[in-house]
């Protein structure tokens, strides 16, 4: 799950957040080098030592998305995951979750508000007051 | 509009308000609590001090009992007098009554600014020319001129002049006069007025608003064997004349045979016994003229408790009780016509002396009921009634007011108490304001995330404020009212309704005001602070330091601070006996003193050292490094050690406040313990043992109790005899001689049953003392008191006379084996002690006065089955006088210690466990409130609802350790210095109990807390949903 807020523990490091959800999946083989690999990937390698609140809104979903992905799960749930972010910082988000969508073949299901977003997705569902108004498959994302 | 958002706000989220309103109920509940408690403790002082008093003011008639001399006075000329001008002064003395004037003395001096013409003085018509200066007032004592003996119906005229130096208005009072005579003890000065009669006296007195009784008591000394039946008694005898009213005011004058009844005698046991007479037969009273009296025998008392009767009218032994055995009560009117008229005779026979002229007086009784149960205002009370009684027949004898004299201790022993009780409900009241200001830190930070939405819809930092003081003012008010009540039902359980309700109503509602504002203000102050500090953190923007943000005591180092004060002023207190304070006792007059304002000490050790000990925790979890190598890859390890390694100043503050909550319990459940030990300790100091035994008046010799096989009853396991009375021997050194008190006792028992406190033996141990008397029969122990006087020391010896005044009466010599403080069973103080068997052997017939006994088991229950057992002995139990420890303090009621301090602790040491409890719970919910968003994240990551329980119960778990192991030792140290600020209200050093029933209930409660509350909170995160991530923030 990655949510609008970022949702880390204050109290845990960045690296530390990211092994929680190995520990408590009990996938803990190799869960340092992965850690500081994803973390590396993220272009967050020298942060990882940081404390949520030591670190910028971007960087700490950035943090959330890697403690999302980090256990390869098979679904990827993301509740307005760039509801929180400026533009740039979104667009990254965004790649990250697409990256790893695509590295780990999991589904990915974005709730957005945001069209740009919405658009760069391979399936849209538009819902209105519950209900399926529109859904639509493209062949090319952005 | 912000009050509707504040009440909705306190409503909608109830848990909330609770939590914060639990610390303000609390301190209100106290504050009030202690404010209650000591209303009703003063306003039964009054009562608990009068209770024992069984006369409340004597009127000591001065008349004299022979003699009816008067001196008129006149000076010529008299008025407006001019320097120069010369005075005539003319004194006539009168002889009016059918009998001589022995030994007539007349002073006379005229005040300042007339001077005496020397020479001028002639005395019945022959000039005194011959003496130096004014013969009527002779070198520093102002000695009068002694006129020699007055025939009856006689006059003698005295003339001096005098010449006036500075301008005045010249009269009688110019020349201050007066006379006595062998008869007439106290001078009566010039032109007095005519004395009332006791007749006139006692019906003004009666009349009296206030007076419910007054009643007329009469005592003479006779001398040794004025009291016959065939034979005489041993020993001096006195004489009482009281009616029958009087008696039945005094419930200390037990008839226990016949009545009393006039034209007859009532005598004493012991002289029953001694003349082998009983009801129904006769007596003869020899009088100091050498007349006789005989009367039948109405009836036999024990007059041994009487203590109105035997205290001491002397100055030198006022209120001392000297017991006369061989003793007889006669009717007034007998008393008037027969033995005064008897005293007359021999006071003004040629060459006679009286030296105890008989006393009169009038006993009065004041209406009790209508005194305010609060000593100081009775005080005021009584004093008012003594200057209306006194004003009857003004200048004409004086007042004994023994009822103001025992409130007066009383007030000041209530004023004492009511700081004393003050400052121990103190710590209690600074607990429940922490608390308060924790509660509101927490629940400060728990309310961060509205605020920002306030501050993000326009709400500026005064908006907050007001909102802030709104919400304090809403809570605190909600805690004011049922901390009003809760303060009421607490004190009321703990000393009762009833004594509550002696309480003026004014003065509860006065209590109860100044508890809800002084309450109000300590924990709405905190709990404001916190909550402006906790808004300006936030509007600084300084929220990534929140959590790490060390408070202000810690930056500024005053817990150091505060442990460097107290160490300093307790060394310099230490090095200068400061911790030495005054006993009390209602006995001499003396109110408690105590060095209250030491009791900073016990607060400053109590808060300094639970910050530090939080300090310490803190640097210890944050230098903490248990790191095993794969701690993150166990969950439960890694939030554990993380959470409290970053987060330490967090679980500091709660254990702090913990720290404060069990030092507080633990050190008032040591000084209850220490208090309670101190007083069971001195109560059987002064009663000499677990039982004191003091046996009736013999009816016959042959009843006298010498062998203590007589209280061979189960549970006692040794017995002593002891021969004690108040002045009833002679001790003479080579340098002067005094009366004392003798205890003769056998020093192998007493060591086995009387508490010997090593400290009142300066020389040596009590073992080696009562050795040294055991092993030789001439030894004898003074008090260091009685060798001071006597000017004698160790190895001295001294002559001793024993059964001082009685026909056995012997000298002996003995030598001081050792020296002593004091002796536990002698309240009155024993100024010797002697082996009983020396004692035996020089007076035979002397029978032990009293019997100490020691039980096999202590305890309040084993003693009153024993006091039981013992007044069951046959033919023997039902003349026992038993006194135990659970009796002794009731005789000393209005000293400090009887007062109810274990009360007052208890009561504060019931809100130290609720607040224990509350801090935890704050603590506990606090964290859910703070932490909710991490529970849920943790469960939406997948975490066990059972792992999520452990890691809530180790951060409690880990809390309640550190508050313990900080609160205990400081709990200690603060009870010390309690028992040493308060040591003057013990007689003996107070022992240092550690009560751990107590210590563990303490603990108890509060680890059965942290378990409840921390199983409540996990079923409240286990039923928290994953989707509340989801809900916009």
């Amino acid at each position: 799950m990655v949510y609008q807020a970022d949702n880390l523990l204050p109290f845990l490091t960045a690296s530390e957040n990211i092994r929680l959800q190995l520990a408590l999946c009990g996938d803990v083989e190799d869960a340092a080098a992965r850690t500081a690999g994803l973390l590396e990937s993220l272009g967050m390698a020298a942060l990882g030592a940081r404390l949520p609140d030591q670190l910028s809104g971007g960087q700490r979903q950035r943090v959330a998305v890697a403690r999302a992905i980090v256990h390869r799960p098979s679904v990827i749930l993301a509740d307005e995951p760039t509801g929180a972010l400026d533009t740039q910082n979104a667009a990254a988000v965004i790649a990250l979750l697409r990256a790893a969508q695509q590295s780990i073949g999991a589904t990915l299901v974005v709730v957005t508000h945001d069209a740009t977003t919405a658009n760069s997705m391979a399936r849209r569902v538009t819902l209105r007051q519950g209900k399926i108004v529109t859904d639509s498959e493209v062949d090319h994302v952005h | 509009m912000f009050t509707r958002y504040v009440l909705a706000d306190l409503v909608r989220n109830p848990r909330r308000t609770l939590s914060t309103a639990v610390g303000v109920l609390l301190g209100i509940g106290l504050f009030c609590g202690v404010l209650f408690f000591v209303d009703g403790l003063s306003a039964s002082m009054t009562q608990r001090a009068v209770a024992p008093l069984p006369i409340d003011m004597q009127r000591i008639l001065t008349e004299p009992i022979a003699a009816d001399l008067r001196m008129n006075l006149t000076v010529t000329p008299a008025g407006p007098a001019k320097p120069g001008d010369r005075i005539a002064v003319r004194m006539e003395m009168l002889n009016q009554g059918a009998l001589p004037a022995n030994e007539v003395t007349v002073r006379s001096a005229p005040i300042a600014g007339i001077e005496f013409d020397v020479g001028s003085a002639v005395a019945g018509g022959r000039s005194l020319a011959a003496t130096a200066g004014n013969p009527f007032s002779v070198g520093l004592t102002k000695a009068g001129l002694n006129v020699g003996t007055m025939p009856p119906r006689s006059a003698l005229v005295l003339t001096y002049q005098a010449t006036v130096s500075k301008a005045q208005d010249i009269g009688a009072q110019s020349f201050p006069s007066a006379f006595s005579s062998r008869e007439v003890f106290y001078p009566v000065d010039a032109n007095s007025d005519e004395k009332t009669g006791l007749a006139d006296l006692l019906g003004k007195i009666r009349a009296v608003d206030g007076v419910t009784f007054a009643e007329p008591l009469f005592l003479a000394d006779l001398a040794p064997g004025a009291l016959s039946a065939g034979k005489a008694v041993d020993g001096p005898v006195r004489v009482f004349g009281f009616d029958a009213p009087y008696a039945s005011h005094d419930r200390t004058v037990e008839i226990v045979e016949g009545s009393q009844r006039a034209g007859a005698a009532v005598i004493s046991a012991e002289a029953a016994a001694s003349l082998a007479v009983g009801v129904g037969g006769s007596v003869a009273i020899g009088l100091p003229d050498g007349s006789r009296i005989d009367l039948p025998v109405s009836g036999i008392a024990d007059l041994s408790r009487a203590r109105a009767l035997f205290s001491s009218r002397r100055g030198a032994d006022l209120e001392t009780f000297i017991y006369v055995p061989n003793t007889v009560v006669i009717d007034t009117t007998t008393f008037t016509d027969m033995v005064l008229p008897a005293f007359a005779r021999a006071t003004t026979g040629r060459g006679e002396r009286v030296k105890s002229p008989p006393v009169r007086e009038i006993d009065i009784g004041i209406a009790r009921d209508l005194l305010d149960a609060e000593p100081g205002a009775a005080l005021e009370q009584t004093q008012r009634l003594a200057r209306i009684i006194s004003a009857v027949a003004e200048k004409q004898d004086f007042l004994l007011d023994n009822i103001s004299n025992t409130l007066a201790v009383a007030r000041d022993d209530a004023s004492v108490a009511k700081h004393m009780f003050v400052f121990l409900g103190v710590p209690g009241a600074m607990l429940a304001a922490m608390l308060a200001a924790y509660a509101g830190v927490v629940l400060g930070s728990a309310q961060r995330r509205e605020r920002a939405t306030l501050r993000i819809r326009g709400a500026s930092r005064k908006n907050l404020l007001s909102m802030l003081a709104l919400r304090v003012s809403g809570i605190t008010g909600f805690g004011a009212l049922i901390g009003l009540s809760l303060g009421y039902a607490s004190a009321a359980t703990v000393i009762g309704h009833a004594t509550l309700m002696r309480a003026e109503t004014v003065t509860l509602v006065g209590s109860a005001l100044l508890g809800v504002a002084m309450g109000l203000l300590a924990t709405g102050a905190a709990l404001y602070l916190s909550g402006r500090r906790s808004i300006d953190q936030e509007i600084n923007e300084d929220r990534a330091l929140l959590w790490m943000r060390p408070p202000l005591w810690r930056r500024y180092g005053l817990d150091f601070a505060g442990i460097a004060v107290v160490a300093v002023i307790t060394a310099v207190v230490a090095a200068r006996s400061g911790f030495q304070g005054t006993p009390g006792s209602v006995y001499v007059g003396r109110a408690v003193q105590l060095p209250l304002g030491l009791l900073v000490l016990p607060i400053g050790a109590w808060v300094a050292g639970c910050f530090l000990g939080g300090r310490t925790f803190a640097l210890f979890l944050e230098r903490w490094r248990p790191a095993p190598a794969n701690l993150n890859d166990r969950p439960l390890a890694l939030l554990y050690w993380m959470s409290v390694k970053r987060r330490s100043w967090s679980l500091a503050d709660a254990a702090v406040i913990l720290a404060l909550i069990v030092a507080l319990g633990a050190g008032l459940a040591v000084f209850t313990a220490s208090y309670d030990g101190a007083k069971i300790a001195d109560a059987r100091y002064v009663t000499g043992s677990d039982v004191r035994i003091t046996p009736g008046p013999a009816r016959e010799p042959s009843d006298r109790i010498k062998d203590t096989a007589a209280f061979a009853v189960d549970g006692i396991v040794a017995v002593a005899p002891v021969i004690y009375g108040v002045h009833n021997m002679v001790l003479r050194s080579k340098r002067t001689s005094e009366v004392a008190n003798v205890a003769a006792l056998d020093p192998a028992t007493y060591g086995q049953v009387a508490p010997l406190d090593a400290a009142a033996f300066p020389n040596g141990s009590p073992a080696a003392a009562l050795g040294m008397i055991a092993g030789r029969g001439d030894a004898i122990l003074l008090s260091r008191h009685m060798a001071k006087f006597l000017e004698a020391k160790t190895g001295d010896r001294l002559r001793v006379l024993l059964a001082r005044g009685t026909a056995q009466q012997v000298e002996i010599e003995m030598e001081i084996a050792g020296l002593y403080e004091r002796l536990p069973g002698f309240p009155d103080g024993a100024d010797a002690l002697m082996n009983i068997e020396r004692f035996e052997q020089m007076v035979p017939s002397t029978a032990p006065t009293f019997f100490l006994a020691k039980a096999g088991d202590g305890s309040d229950s084993a003693l009153a089955s024993l006091t039981v057992a013992l007044r069951n002995i046959p033919a023997l139990g039902a003349d026992l006088h038993i006194e135990t420890r659970l009796t002794a303090l009731a005789k000393d009621q209005s000293s400090l210690a009887a007062l109810n301090i274990g009360g007052l602790l208890k009561l504060d040491y019931g809100y130290v466990l609720a607040m224990g409890t509350v801090t935890i719970a704050i603590f506990v919910f606090g964290l859910l409130l703070q932490r909710r968003r991490e529970y849920v994240t943790l469960r939406a990551l997948g975490m066990a609802p059972g792992l999520i329980r452990t890691f809530i119960g180790a951060e409690v778990a880990t809390v309640v350790l550190a508050g313990c192991a900080v609160g205990m030792p400081v709990g200690l140290v603060m009870a010390w210095f309690l028992i040493n600020v308060l040591r003057p209200l013990f007689v003996l050093a107070p022992p240092f109990v550690a009560p751990f029933g107590s210590l563990g209930t303490l603990v108890g409660c509060i680890v059965g807390s942290a378990l409840i509350t921390s199983l409540a909170a996990s079923s409240l995160v286990n039923q928290l949903a994953a989707t509340e991530l989801l809900r916009d923030e």
